[in-house]
């Protein structure tokens, strides 16, 4: 008898996390549908945890690197980077995520990458040489970017559709 | 009788645009009669259905004589229904020339 109500609790415990999974993810599902027919570039806000606010890196001097990867919504990731030929990159999936790079010195490789809507970068660069790139992909997107000195390259792409 | 100076202008400024795959290169060109070195400054203000985007970019530059010079390049994808500004300016000898820079669009 004991046994049994053992076994009996331990199936049943199986049936609702089972049946609870399957009812989790045909919310998901659904909801990921409707927000596709909605919108090409779906709001993922509802998908996404509450990320850290986390900073990126900061560096001083030659042929340094960072990177900086965040998943979530309203994270900022921020570089301050000062020198010569350093390398940084930023990428952030989510919801109304904030970049900032601020770059000082010669021969520097600056990229960011965000996906999701209400994003922004804001890209500050002083020097000569430097390469940027700055990639978008979502609605309500923005960029500020400030530039002294010749750079070797700067490309800005934004992609989405307006609702 | 009025004489007209016929003589070509000491410099010259244009913006140069090439189509590049879904968006637009933009480049401040300078021609100068003389060598000429001073700074130039490039605003780019582009808004589209996606976002907007607002550049800034100065920097030193030097032309040789009866030389095109290119500054201040940029790529800027424009999605369709995105059109855009151009600023374009340069200083020489302290004296400040408003350079040729026509809107754009994608439609």
């Amino acid at each position: 008898m004991r046994y049994f109500g053992r076994s009996t609790i331990i199936h049943t415990l199986a049936i609702l996390a089972v049946t609870g999974v399957v009812f989790t993810l045909s919310i998901y599902m659904s909801q990921a549908q409707a927000g596709s027919v909605q919108d090409p570039y779906t709001d993922l806000s509802g998908f996404l945890l509450q990320g850290p606010s986390g900073n990126g890196a900061s560096s001083n001097g030659a042929g340094q690197s960072s990177m900086v990867g965040q998943v979530g919504q309203s994270n900022q990731a921020s570089v301050n980077m000062t020198g010569t030929s350093n390398s940084t990159l930023q990428l952030q999936i989510g919801v109304g995520n904030t970049s900032s790079l601020d770059i000082s010195g010669t021969n520097n490789t600056l990229e960011t990458n965000q996906i999701g809507n209400h994003n922004n970068a804001s890209i500050s660069v002083v020097g000569q040489g430097n390469t940027i790139a700055e990639s978008q992909i979502g609605n309500n997107l923005s960029i500020g970017f400030q530039q002294v000195g010749n750079g070797k390259s700067v490309t800005i792409q934004q992609v989405g559709q307006g609702k | 009788m009025a004489v007209v100076d016929q003589s070509p202008p000491p410099i010259v400024c244009t913006l140069a645009q090439d189509s590049i795959g879904g968006g637009v290169r933009l480049r401040g060109r300078v021609v100068s009669q003389q060598d000429a070195h001073g700074e130039y400054r490039l605003k780019v203000k582009k808004t589209g259905p996606s976002g907007s985007t607002n550049l800034n970019q100065k920097g030193a530059f030097s032309a040789l004589a009866n030389t095109e010079t290119y500054v201040g390049s940029t790529n800027i994808s424009l999605e369709q229904g995105a059109q855009y500004e151009v600023q374009f300016a340069i200083e020489v000898n302290g004296k400040t020339y408003q350079c040729a820079a026509p809107s754009g669009a994608r439609t």
